[in-house]
């Protein structure tokens, strides 16, 4: 496991240090994990790999609903109804439940702790989307508010899972102040917004 | 690690889940311990970032990227850990070291001061150290297991190994100074 890099005495003493501690975890945690995922469901998939079913069927569904839409409007309204863009159709698989974020959440905040790597940094909320700016860093996805849980998703800083969902539980103090609590979130944004305090910028 | 498994697990055959977990437990405990210095904290790190790949598993596009992806979910896993704990600055309670004591109480009091300025690292720090220098990767690597760009790798490095050298040498103009007296 340990390599040897260059003839950096700091590098040589890490390599030891790190390299002391125990290698072997209690065969009970494991089991103690294994237990809880028998109770806890799998998320959706929806990062998995493009796949001609999968496609041919999304499409004749959209195909049904927009032809259902028009045949419907035809028949209903008295001018024609223009048909939704499928650009537009969000998927059920791959939005959480929620809705847009409201208005007292909308907006710009700066975080009132700095990133670990000491930078001011901001979080902008707004319609279904989300951006977070570090530095010259610059992140964001698409959200979603269901009641007090704050729903992150898409990142682009999430690369290895796509669409890793973060749950973090807003509250707005009565000084205006938003507080984020982590529920979980397996992306790298979790470093600047679990268990974060954020002032409004406007 | 065995891709079939993966794309087992990713379709929710918790048998495939039980011999992955079993499979990466190991390696994920001694990173954890290494991060968190506490084995108690690690253990819970571990299990939490079990159930989480398992709950996500399905989202994971390249089954081949499962390993280097559950590091990133136990390295998030222990950065919540330690806020939750709030132990990460805790330290040691460790007992003034007798510079005139031997080599062998010496090099534990050298360890100790490691370990010390180890856990004043903050968690990120923490962790970029331990990837390099426990699992030997390259920045490059630690970058895309992390899901940071590597420039952040870089300094984050930086940072961590001039707060350990200044340990390292406070400690040397220590000792050299006890050898005065």
């Amino acid at each position: 496991m340990v390599r040897k890099r260059d003839s950096d005495p700091v590098d040589e003493i890490l390599d030891s240090f790190l390299g002391e501690g125990p290698v072997e975890i209690d065969g009970l945690v494991i089991e103690e994990a294994l237990a809880r995922i028998s109770t806890t469901p799998q998320r959706g998939a929806m990062g998995r790999p493009w796949s001609p079913f999968r496609a041919l069927a999304v499409a004749a569904a959209l195909v049904l609903l927009v032809t259902g839409g028009l045949v419907v409007g035809q028949l209903t309204a008295p001018h024609p109804v223009p048909s939704p863009s499928a650009s537009v159709l969000p998927s059920a698989e791959a939005w959480p439940s929620g809705g847009p974020v409201p208005g007292s959440l909308a907006g710009s905040w700066a975080g009132t702790n700095r990133d670990p790597g000491g930078l001011s940094i901001s979080l902008s909320l707004g319609g279904n989307a989300y951006s977070l700016a570090s530095g010259s860093e610059h992140h964001g996805g698409k959200v979603v508010v269901d009641g007090d849980r704050l729903l992150l998703f898409d990142g682009d800083g999430c690369v290895a899972l796509p669409g890793g969902i973060g749950e973090y539980r807003w509250t707005l103090s009565g000084d205006g102040m938003l507080s984020l609590q982590l529920i979980q979130d397996p992306c790298p944004r979790v470093d600047n917004l679990g268990d974060s305090t954020w002032d409004r910028i406007r | 690690m065995d891709r079939r498994l993966v794309e087992r697990a990713q379709d929710g055959d918790e048998a495939a889940f039980a011999d992955l977990a079993f499979g990466i437990g190991d390696r994920l405990y001694a990173v954890a311990y290494r991060t968190l210095r506490d084995g108690g904290l690690a253990e819970d790190a571990v299990q939490q970032a079990l159930v989480t790949i398992w709950q996500q598993l399905p989202g994971l596009r390249d089954p081949d990227a499962f390993m280097a992806w559950s590091y990133r979910v136990l390295v998030n896993a222990c950065y919540a850990e330690g806020r939750r704990q709030r132990r990460w600055d805790a330290g040691l309670r460790l007992v003034p070291t007798d510079r005139t004591l031997g080599d062998a109480t010496a090099a534990v009091a050298d360890r100790d001061e490691l370990e010390r300025a180890f856990r004043h690292l903050p968690p990120d720090q923490r962790a970029v150290l331990v990837l390099q220098h426990y699992l030997g990767m390259t920045m490059s690597q630690i970058a895309a297991t992390l899901g940071i760009p590597v420039g952040t790798v870089r300094s984050r490095l930086h940072f961590a190994r001039d707060a350990m050298r200044a340990a390292i040498d406070a400690e040397a103009r220590l000792a050299a100074g006890g050898e005065r007296w």
